[in-house]
C-alpha cells in the first residue's frame, strides 16, 4: 500500500487522520466501523497507518526524548575515541570536570579506566610540558592500595584529561556505616589507607587531598585511594592573576598550613589522616563542628585545639574504648605545628599497630588544656593566601591582587620583603576576624579594610604604605577613582613622612601606571622622573625594575621606542644580575623589548628578542599563555617587514586561529585580523584578504568606529582591485575617502599607509591607464613625504608600482631608478637580501627595466637574484615568483 | 540604485530559498564550530541553543534577513536537518574507518538511532512528505532535529499544544509507513 502522492488526495486522508487520532480508542472503534461501510478503502489506509503508531512506539521510532538526535551528533568529532581509549559511558561531574568510563581500544589494559577531563581555568595557563611531565611523575605510583593514574594528557581540541584506573566502590566512611564495622575492623580498614599514602611519601608524592570521598572501598574490602597528587597538577602558577570560582570549598581536610598558603608537605598527609581517622571513630570533625560560616571555618582549623577524640562521643561503651592512646595517637597527627606531627604515615601506622597489640605507642598524652577561647598566634613567613579560603571569605577581586602580589613577595629573598608578608597577614587576620557572617559586597569589605588600615596605629607604617597602595588599587579595580586616589595620597604622604625614598619611588611607579593607562602621559613622565631621582638616592635593584617596566611602556606607548627599549635592557640587566631569569617579570620586559625594537624599525633584533621570550617561555612551561600567543603576533610583523611575508601569513593564520578559539564568542581582536588580512593580500590570496577586510569593515560599522573603517575600507578596496572587482572597488575607495576626510588619523597605521591617492593610482593601473596612475602614486609619494626621507618602508609598495608604471610607459631609466632604491631600503631592513620578498620584487624589476635597455646580461643576474629572494620571502608559489622563474627562463635560452 | 555605502550591496537582502536555505546552512554551520571548539569533551551541543544563537546573531545581518522568526524557524529547521544528517555521515565514516580517520571499531559501537543511513532515509523521506504537507514535514524537523518542545512549536504556529501534539503523531506514522515498508 502506498500513500497516495497527490496532495488533494492526501488532504482528505490527513483530516481522516485528524479526527481518529482525536478520539479514545472506544469512540475511535466506532467511528472506524462506520467508515468501513462508507469509505471501504480509505477506512482501510487509516486503520493500518493508525496500527502503526503502536509499532513506532515500541520501536522508540522517531523518539526525540530517549535521544535527542541533533544534540547527541553535534559532538566533536573525536567524540569517543581518545588516543587508545573508547569512552563508554559518563560517569558523572566532579570538581574539576566530566568523568567517563573508558575501555583501551587495543585490550592491551585490561581493566576500565576513569577519564578525568580538566574543565577548570586552573590547567589552562599552565605549559602543557609541565602537565606532561608532573603527570609522569605520578604515574609510577604503584601499590594495590593506590589508583594508578595511567595516563595524562592533552585532547586534541585541546582539554587536558587524566586517565585513572576504574575503581568501583564506596567512600570509606559509607562503608563503614553501612557494614556496621566495629573500631578494630575501622582500624584495619585504615591501615591500609596508611600503606597507600606511606608508599607515596617514600616516592616523593604528597597526596594534599586526602579525604573519604578521595577513599574507596570495593567489594572485596580493599582499600583504593584515588587522586594522588592530582591537586599538584591543577595548581596554578603564582604569577597567574585569574582566580576560578568552581571551585568546591569545604574545610574538612584542610591543614593548618594549607589555610595559611605554606608549603604542603608529607605532614599535611598526615594531618588530613588524622581528620580521617576521628571521623571514621567518631562521625565528626575534631574542630569544625559548631562552625556555620567558612570563615569560623578556616578560623577554627587554625586556632581551635581539636576535640580530644573519646570526648566526641556520647556513647559511653564507645568512649571508654577510644580513650587512652587512641587519643593520643590522633592528637599527635593533629598537631597544629606539622613539625609535631607523625613524621611519616609509617610511623603512624606503627603506632596504630602497637595499640592493636596493646604495646605502648609513642604518642604522649598532650600538655594541653583545652582552651576555652581563642588566641591569636603571630604567623611567620606565609601569607593567608589559600585561595580556598579567600574564595569563600572575602571574593575574587581582593584575592587576585593581594595574592599575586603576596606571591610575588614570597619570591623576593629581601628582608623587608619578607617582613612586609608579616604586616599583610596581620591585616588579613584582622580583615578576617572582622568578617561576619552574612555575605559582604565587594565595596564594605574594602571598606572595612580600609577602615583597619587608617586606623592602626601599631604595627610598622612602611607596611602601611604598602597595603594602602595595594588597596587603593583594588579600588580603582571597582571604578572608584575618588577613594583609590584619596589612598595613593594618603600613601605617599606617609612614605614622604617616613623619608623612605624606595618605597615612595614604589608609590610613584605604581601611580604613573595609572596615569599612563588612562592617557595621562605627561602626569605619568613627571611621575617616573621624581622615582627615579628617588631611586638615585636609595637604589633598591627590585623597585628598579618595576620602575623600568613603567618607564619602558610609557615610552614606548608615546612612540619613543628607543626609550623604551633602553629602559627594557636595563631593566632585563638587572634581573640578569640577580639570577632571575625564569619569571614573569622578567619574559614581560624581554616582550616589551622586542615590541619596542619592532616599533623602532629594528626588524632584526626585534625577531631575535621575540624568539627568545618564546624559547623562554615555552621551556619555563608558559607556552600556552596568551600573552605569548600576542609575542607571536608581534613576531610575525617583524618577518613582514622583513619581507619574509610566506611565514609571517602562516603564523598570522594561526595566531587568528587560537585567538578565535580563546575568546569565548569567536571573536577576534582588530590587529591579528588586519595584519592577516594585509599579509594575505601582499602573498596574493586576495579572496581571504578580502574577506577578513570585509569583516573588518562590517565590524567598524557596527561600531561607529572610524579609525577601523578607513583602515578595513583601504584594505577591501585594494583586494577587490586584486580580484577583478573593479566596480566593487570604486565603491569602496568612494566609501574610503569619505571616512578618511571626515577622521584624517586613519592614515596612522604601520601598515602601507591608507591613501585615498594611491587607491586612485591602483584603480588607473587595474583599467590599464598606466599614466594616470603613474601621476597618482607619485603625488601620493610627494604628500607623504617619501621625498623628504619619511615613511620609506611603509610607501615600498607605491615605489615599486611607480617603478611597475615607469616599464609600462616606456621609461626604463626612471624603473630602474625607483626598483633600486626600493631594493636598496629593502635589503637594509631584512635579515638577508636572498631572504626578502621586497628585495626580490625590486630587482625583479629592475630586471625587467634592465632588459628594456638591453642590458641582458645585468638583467639576468638581477633576475636571479630575485628569484631566491622571492622564492623565500614570498614563497615559491607567488605570482611574482613564478613572473621571476619564467623571465629568468628565457633569459637563460636566448 | 544601490546604496554605494555598503561594500556588499550587490546582495539583494532577500535570495531565493536555496540560496537562503545554503546561508542559513553556512551560518548554522560555522556556529557549530566555533561553539564545539570551546566546548569541554564529550559534551554535546544544544540545537535549540544553536538556533536561539543563530537567529539573533542573524538579526543583525544585512544579507539573510528574515521577516519573523516563524519564517526563520521553517528555513533554519530545515538547514539544521541537512547539519545533522552531515554531521551523522561523517562521524559514521569515522567509525568505520572512512576518509578522516582509520579507527576500525566493530559496528555494535555505533549507537542506535544515529545511524547514518537510518537519518538520511529519514531525510528524504521528509523531502517526499514535504511535497504532500510542508507543515508537516517541517514539524519533523523543528521536533525532532532542532528539539523544540511542543509548547514552543504550538506558540509559534499560533495553535494548541494538542493540535501539535496530534499533528506530530500523524507524521510519525506516516514516516513508519514510508520507512518501514
Amino acid at each position: 500500500m502506498t500513500i497516495p502522492l497527490d496532495p488533494s488526495s492526501w488532504q482528505a486522508l490527513s483530516a481522516l487522520l485528524d479526527t481518529a487520532l482525536d478520539l479514545d480508542p472506544a469512540a475511535r472503534a466506532a467511528w472506524l466501523a462506520e467508515r468501513r461501510r462508507e469509505q471501504p478503502d480509505v477506512a482501510a489506509q487509516v486503520e493500518r497507518l493508525l496500527a502503526r503508531e503502536t509499532r513506532a512506539d515500541a520501536e522508540g521510532f522517531l523518539d526525540p526524548t530517549g535521544k535527542e538526535a541533533g544534540a547527541d551528533l553535534l559532538a566533536s568529532p573525536d567524540a569517543l575515541v581518545l588516543g587508545p581509549w573508547k569512552l563508554e559511558r559518563p560517569l558523572g561531574h566532579g570538581g574539576m570536570g566530566t568523568v567517563w568510563l573508558a575501555r583501551r581500544r587495543d585490550g592491551r589494559f585490561e581493566g576500565r579506566a576513569a577519564i578525568k577531563f580538566l574543565n577548570f581555568a586552573a590547567g589552562g595557563e599552565e605549559g602543557e610540558a609541565s602537565f606532561r611531565r608532573e603527570g609522569t611523575a605520578l604515574a609510577r605510583l604503584t601499590h594495590p592500595n593506590i589508583a594508578r593514574l595511567l595516563d595524562a594528557g592533552v585532547s586534541p581540541s585541546g582539554q587536558r584529561y587524566l586517565v585513572l584506573e576504574y575503581v568501583d566502590g564506596a567512600p570509606i566512611d559509607a562503608w563503614c556505616d553501612q557494614h556496621d564495622l566495629d573500631v578494630p575492623a575501622r582500624l584495619a580498614l585504615f591501615q591500609q589507607v596508611l600503606a597507600a599514602v606511606a608508599h607515596a611519601h617514600t616516592n616523593l608524592i604528597v597526596h594534599r587531598d586526602v579525604k573519604p570521598s578521595n577513599i574507596l572501598v570495593t567489594k572485596d574490602g580493599g582499600v583504593k585511594l584515588l587522586d594522588f597528587g592530582i591537586a599538584k597538577l591543577l595548581e596554578r602558577a603564582p604569577e597567574d592573576d585569574t582566580v576560578t570560582k568552581d571551585r568546591h570549598l569545604t574545610f574538612d581536610s584542610a591543614a593548618p598550613e594549607q589555610i595559611r598558603g605554606e608549603p604542603v608537605s608529607t605532614a599535611t598527609d598526615i594531618y588530613a589522616l588524622g581528620i580521617l581517622l576521628y571521623r571514621l571513630l567518631t562521625g565528626r570533625h575534631p574542630t569544625n563542628e559548631d562552625c556555620s560560616t567558612p570563615a569560623a571555618r578556616a578560623l577554627a582549623i587554625i586556632e581551635v585545639e581539636p576535640v580530644p577524640l573519646s570526648r566526641a562521643v556520647t556513647v559511653d561503651r564507645l568512649r571508654r574504648l577510644l580513650a587512652g592512646d587512641l587519643d593520643n595517637i590522633v592528637a599527635k597527627a593533629l598537631e597544629k605545628d606539622p613539625a609535631r606531627r607523625y613524621a611519616t604515615a609509617a610511623a603512624l601506622a606503627e603506632d596504630l599497630t602497637r595499640y592493636t597489640n596493646h604495646l605502648p605507642v609513642s604518642a604522649r598524652r598532650a600538655t594541653w588544656t583545652y582552651r576555652a577561647g581563642k588566641f591569636v598566634r603571630r604567623y611567620r613567613g606565609g601569607v593567608l593566601a589559600g585561595t580556598a579560603v579567600w574564595l569563600a571569605l572575602v571574593g575574587a577581586a581582593i584575592v587576585t591582587a593581594l595574592q599575586a602580589r603576596a606571591a610575588r613577595i614570597q619570591r623576593d629573598e629581601a628582608r623587608y620583603q619578607t617582613r612586609r608578608a608579616d604586616a599583610q597577614v596581620e591585616f588579613q587576620t584582622l580583615l578576617l576576624s572582622e568578617v561576619g557572617d552574612r555575605p559582604m559586597t565587594m565595596g564594605e569589605i574594602l571598606d572595612r579594610g580600609r577602615y583597619l588600615l587608617l586606623r592602626q596605629s601599631g604595627g610598622d607604617p612602611r607596611f602601611l604604605v604598602s597595603l594602602l597602595v595595594d588597596l587603593s588599587d583594588r579600588y580603582g579595580e571597582i571604578g572608584d577613582r575618588r577613594v583609590r586616589d584619596t589612598l595613593l595620597t594618603k600613601a605617599d604622604s606617609i612614605a614622604t613622612g617616613l623619608g623612605a625614598p624606595d618605597l615612595m619611588a614604589q608609590v610613584r611607579c605604581d601611580r604613573a601606571d595609572a596615569q599612563r593607562l588612562q592617557g595621562k602621559y605627561d602626569e605619568a613622565r613627571s611621575t617616573l622622573d621624581v622615582a627615579e631621582s628617588l631611586l638615585a638616592l636609595a637604589p633598591d635593584p627590585i623597585v628598579k625594575v618595576q620602575c623600568l617596566q613603567s618607564r619602558g611602556d610609557l615610552e614606548s606607548e608615546t612612540g619613543h621606542s628607543d626609550q623604551g627599549a633602553a629602559a627594557f635592557r636595563t631593566g632585563l640587566g638587572i634581573k640578569e644580575q640577580l639570577g632571575q631569569t625564569r619569571d614573569a617579570e622578567y619574559f614581560g620586559l624581554l616582550s616589551g623589548l622586542a615590541s619596542a625594537l619592532e616599533e623602532g624599525g629594528h626588524p632584526r633584533e626585534a625577531l631575535a628578542t621575540f624568539a627568545r621570550a618564546i624559547e623562554g617561555m615555552d621551556s619555563t612551561g608558559r607556552g600556552g599563555m596568551l600573552s605569548r600567543m600576542i609575542i607571536e603576533h608581534d613576531a610575525a610583523l617583524s618577518l613582514v617587514r622583513l619581507g619574509e611575508t610566506a611565514e609571517a601569513e602562516r603564523m598570522l593564520h594561526d595566531v587568528l586561529i587560537r585567538a578565535a578559539a580563546a575568546d569565548r564568542h569567536g571573536r577576534i581582536d582588530w590587529q591579528p585580523l588586519i595584519h592577516y588580512a594585509e599579509t594575505a593580500l601582499t602573498e596574493r590570496h586576495a579572496d581571504s584578504a578580502s574577506k577578513y577586510f570585509a569583516m573588518i569593515v562590517t565590524r567598524a560599522d557596527a561600531e561607529a568606529n572610524p579609525f577601523w573603517q578607513g583602515r578595513g575600507l583601504f584594505g577591501l578596496a585594494r583586494a577587490q582591485i586584486a580580484l577583478g572587482q573593479l566596480a566593487r572597488a570604486r565603491a569602496s575607495a568612494a566609501r574610503f575617502a569619505r571616512v578618511a576626510r571626515a577622521y584624517p588619523k586613519v592614515k596612522s597605521t604601520d601598515d602601507l599607509v591608507p591613501d585615498t591617492t594611491i587607491l586612485a593610482g591602483l584603480l588607473s593601473l587595474a583599467n590599464g591607464h598606466a599614466a594616470d596612475a603613474q601621476a597618482s602614486l607619485l603625488a601620493a609619494l610627494r604628500s607623504n613625504g617619501y621625498y623628504d626621507g619619511k615613511r620609506r618602508t611603509r610607501l615600498r609598495p607605491v615605489v615599486l608600482l611607480v617603478a611597475r608604471t615607469a616599464l609600462d610607459l616606456g621609461q626604463p631609466a626612471t624603473a630602474l631608478e625607483y626598483a633600486r632604491a626600493a631594493a636598496t631600503f629593502a635589503t637594509l631592513d631584512s635579515l638577508a637580501a636572498e631572504r626578502s620578498g621586497w628585495v626580490g620584487h625590486a630587482r625583479l624589476l629592475e630586471a625587467q627595466a634592465l632588459l628594456a635597455t638591453g642590458d641582458t646580461s645585468g638583467a639576468r643576474g638581477a633576475v636571479a637574484a630575485a628569484m631566491r629572494a622571492l622564492a623565500v620571502g614570498f614563497g615559491p608559489g607567488h605570482p611574482f615568483t613564478v613572473e621571476a622563474h619564467t623571465l629568468l627562463k628565457s633569459l637563460v635560452t636566448r | 540604485m544601490p546604496d554605494s555605502s555598503q561594500p556588499n550591496a550587490d546582495l539583494r537582502a532577500s535570495g531565493s530559498p536555496e540560496q537562503l536555505f545554503a546561508s542559513l546552512y553556512h551560518e548554522l554551520h560555522a556556529l557549530a564550530q566555533r561553539r564545539l571548539r570551546g566546548l569541554p569533551f564529550g559534551c554535546t551541543l544544544s540545537t535549540t541553543t544553536l538556533l536561539h544563537e543563530a537567529y539573533l546573531s542573524l538579526s543583525n545581518n544585512q544579507e539573510l534577513r528574515f521577516p519573523d522568526r516563524p519564517r526563520f524557524l521553517s528555513y533554519a529547521s530545515r538547514a539544521m536537518r541537512g547539519l545533522i544528517i552531515d554531521y551523522a555521515r561523517r562521524r559514521s565514516a569515522t567509525k568505520r574507518g572512512g576518509e578522516f580517520q582509520l579507527l576500525p571499531l566493530s559496528n555494535e559501537d555505533v549507537p542506535e538511532g544515529s545511524d547514518d543511513a537510518d537519518l538520511s532515509e529519514l531525510g528524504l523521506a521528509l523531502d517526499e512528505l514535504a511535497k504532500l504537507d510542508p507543515a508537516l514535514a517541517e514539524l519533523v524537523d523543528l521536533h525532532f532535529f532542532c528539539g523544540l518542545p511542543f509548547v514552543e512549536i504550538a506558540a509559534v504556529r499560533g495553535v494548541s499544544e494538542r493540535t501539535v501534539q496530534r499533528d506530530w503523531r500523524k507524521a510519525r506514522v506516516v514516516l513508519h509507513h514510508q520507512l518501514r515498508q
